[in-house]
C-alpha cells in the first residue's frame, strides 16, 4: 500500500500543498488530476524525494517512502520538463543508465519495440522530436524492476498513435508495479487509470475507483468568447462544441471541477466566460428522475 | 561500489563536456594568446639581450627577464589571470546545460547520492584544470626549449604550477558553491569572482605586518600567497591552506546542493 498522510508544504508564505492524505494500491495505475497551480507536480517532487515536505510522511507498506528509495526500492520518475543529454545517442544514454542501476543493457531491448524507439536509437538525441524525447523519458523510468514508476505529464509531446502504444503498454505492466500518472486531461486519464486522484487548491477532494468518479462528473453548457482555436488547451473534456458565431461558441463539458474552477480554467487560456449552466451526469439525472418519481408518487 | 558510481558520473559529465563548443573555444582561446604572449616574451627577451651583446642565452638570464621582473613570473600571471576567467566560465555553463536537463530530478530513482555526484564534479575540476595547465606548460616547454641552449630545470616550474593548480581547483569549487548558492550561471560567475576579489585584496602594508591580527589577515590573502609561488618560494602551508579551503568549499557546496531542495 502506498500511503501519503497529511503533507503539507509551503512556497514561502504560499501553501502549495495543504494536508494532502491519500491512499493507493500497491499494482496499478493512479492517475493524479488537477489544474495547473493545483499542486500536482509540488506533491511529485516530494514524493520523488526532489523537496521535503513542511509537515507529513510518505509511506510504503508501512516504511518511509523516501528512506526506502535510497535503500531497497526500485522507482522510476519522468519529470515535469524531460531533456535528456542532447549529444547523446539513446543507445548511449540508456547505456550509461543501465551501468548506473546496474542492469543488463540487454534487459532493455524489449522496449525500445514498445516505445517504437528502435529506428532512431543511433541518432544524436537533439536531432530527435519532443515526442520522440518524452518516449526516451518515459522508457528510463521503467529500466530495471521497478515497483512504483511516477510520471508527471507523461504524454506531452506524443502524438495520438503514441498515446495510444503509451496506454497498450499501461495495460502490459499495471499487474506489475504502481505507476501514478500526473495528467491534466480527464479523458485521457478515463482511458489508462483505475484508480483516481483528484488535486484542487494544494488538496486531495477526490481519491476513489473509476465508477465512483463517474458518479461525481458534472457536465457543464457554457458559452464563451474569445480566440476558439485556446479551447484546444482545456483540460476537461469537451463533449459537444458549437460556433455561435465568430469568436463566440457554446461548449458542453464533462468534468469534476465545480464552476469556479472551470471559469477559473477559461480565464486562464484567455477565454472570457458569458455563461455558464451546470448539470449533473447521466447517473446522477438518472438518479435524480427516480427520486422525483418517488416523489410524485407519494404526492398522488 | 561509491566510486564506481561516481566514475560513471565522471565519464558523462566528460562526454558532455567533449562535445561541448564552450570546450572548443575556450580552449582554443587559452591556447592561441597564452602561446602568442609567450612567443612574444621571449622575442623581447632574446632582443634585450642582443641588445646587451649577451651571446651565450642561459636559464638563469632567461628567468630574470630584466632586473625588477621575471619573464616566468609575468607568463604565469598571464596565463593565470586567462584560467580566472575561461575555467569558471567554462564549468558554470556545463553546470547550467545539466540544470536544464534536470539531470538531478531522477537521481533517487538512480540511487545517486550528492556526496557522489559532488566528488564527481570536483574529479571533473581536477581534470579540466590539468587539461589546461597541462597544454600551456607544453607549449612554453617548446619556446623556451628553442631559445635557450641548456635542458629546463623543471623545480621552479614545477612547483609553482602545483600552487597554481591547487588555487584553480579551488576557484571550480567556489564556482560550484555560487552556482548552487544563486542557482543561475551569471549570478554564480558574479558571486565567484565577489568572493576571490575580497580575499584577492586583503593585504597588510608593509609597515603594518608586526602583531597577531596583520599576520591573520596576511595569511588569509590569496594574492600574498600566490604572489610568493610566482616569485618562485615553495611553501607546502599554501598548498594545505588551499587544500582546506577546497574541502570547506565544496562541503558548503554540498549544503547548498541540498538546500535548493527544501
Amino acid at each position: 500500500m502506498f500511503e501519503v498522510k497529511d503533507l503539507s508544504y509551503y512556497y514561502r508564505n504560499y501553501k502549495a500543498l495543504n494536508g494532502v492524505n491519500f491512499q493507493a494500491p500497491e499494482k496499478g495505475v493512479v492517475a493524479l488530476l488537477g489544474n495547473n497551480g493545483s499542486g500536482k507536480t509540488t506533491l511529485i517532487e516530494i514524493i520523488t524525494g526532489n523537496k521535503y515536505p513542511d509537515r507529513g510522511e510518505v509511506q510504503w507498506e508501512g516504511k518511509d517512502f523516501l528512506e526506502e528509495q535510497l535503500t531497497d526500492l526500485e522507482f522510476g520518475y519522468l519529470p515535469e520538463e524531460y531533456n535528456p543529454p542532447r549529444h547523446y545517442s539513446p543507445e548511449r544514454y540508456f547505456k550509461h543508465l543501465t551501468s548506473l542501476l546496474q542492469v543488463p543493457y540487454s534487459s532493455l531491448l524489449p522496449l525500445y519495440d514498445c516505445f517504437n524507439l528502435d529506428p532512431v536509437k543511433k541518432k544524436p538525441i537533439k536531432k530527435l522530436s519532443k515526442g520522440y524525447r518524452q518516449r526516451i523519458g518515459i522508457m528510463q523510468a521503467f529500466l530495471g524492476d521497478k515497483r512504483i514508476v511516477i510520471l508527471d505529464e507523461p504524454t506531452n509531446g506524443l502524438d495520438p498513435s503514441q498515446r495510444e502504444r503509451f496506454f497498450h503498454f499501461l495495460d502490459r505492466v499495471r499487474d506489475d508495479c504502481l505507476v501514478i500518472i500526473s495528467s491534466h486531461s480527464l479523458e485521457e486519464s478515463l482511458q489508462s487509470a483505475d484508480y483516481f486522484l483528484i488535486i484542487s487548491n494544494g488538496q486531495i477532494t477526490f481519491s476513489g475507483q473509476k465508477e465512483s468518479l463517474y458518479s461525481r462528473v458534472r457536465e457543464y453548457v457554457v458559452e464563451v468568447s474569445g480566440e476558439m482555436e485556446r479551447i484546444d488547451q482545456l483540460t476537461c473534456e469537451v463533449v459537444s462544441h458549437k460556433k455561435i458565431s465568430s469568436g463566440y461558441c457554446t461548449l458542453r463539458l464533462r468534468t469534476p471541477q465545480p464552476v469556479a474552477d472551470v471559469v477559473k480554467e477559461f480565464e486562464s487560456i484567455g477565454l472570457t466566460v458569458e455563461k455558464i449552466d451546470s448539470g449533473l451526469t447521466s447517473l446522477q439525472n438518472k438518479m435524480k428522475k427516480n427520486d422525483d418519481e418517488k416523489n410524485t408518487d407519494s404526492l398522488t | 561500489m561509491m566510486m564506481k558510481k561516481t566514475l560513471i558520473l565522471l565519464r558523462k559529465d566528460l562526454a558532455e563536456l567533449w562535445s561541448s563548443k564552450n570546450l572548443m573555444v575556450t580552449f582554443f582561446l587559452f591556447s592561441v594568446l597564452s602561446w602568442y604572449y609567450f612567443a612574444w616574451m621571449s622575442y623581447e627577451f632574446a632582443m634585450r639581450s642582443a641588445q646587451r651583446g649577451e651571446t651565450r642565452i642561459t636559464i638563469q638570464n632567461y628567468w630574470q627577464f630584466n632586473a625588477d621582473t621575471s619573464l616566468i613570473q609575468e607568463i604565469l600571471s598571464f596565463n593565470f589571470f586567462l584560467l580566472l576567467i575561461f575555467l569558471p566560465y567554462l564549468f558554470l555553463s556545463l553546470l547550467s546545460e545539466e540544470k536544464k536537463q534536470q539531470w538531478r530530478k531522477y537521481f533517487n530513482s538512480y540511487k545517486i547520492s550528492d556526496n557522489q555526484y559532488l566528488v564527481g564534479k570536483v574529479l571533473l575540476q581536477v581534470f579540466l584544470v590539468i587539461l589546461f595547465l597541462g597544454s600551456s606548460v607544453g607549449l612554453q616547454y617548446a619556446t623556451v626549449q628553442s631559445v635557450i641552449e641548456e635542458p629546463l630545470n623543471f623545480s621552479y616550474f614545477g612547483f609553482t604550477y602545483l600552487l597554481v593548480s591547487v588555487f584553480l581547483i579551488l576557484i571550480l569549487g567556489l564556482s560550484t558553491y555560487s552556482f548552487y548558492r544563486m542557482d543561475s550561471l551569471l549570478k554564480g560567475l558574479v558571486m565567484t569572482y565577489v568572493i576571490l576579489i575580497f580575499f584577492w585584496l586583503i593585504h597588510v602594508p608593509l609597515e603594518n605586518q608586526g602583531g597577531i591580527l596583520p599576520a591573520f589577515f596576511q595569511e588569509l590573502s590569496f594574492s600574498y600567497r600566490l604572489e610568493k609561488a610566482l616569485e618562485g618560494l615553495f611553501r607546502i602551508g599554501d598548498v594545505i591552506y588551499f587544500g582546506c579551503l577546497i574541502v570547506v568549499i565544496n562541503f558548503a557546496a554540498l549544503k547548498s546542493l541540498r538546500k535548493q531542495q527544501l
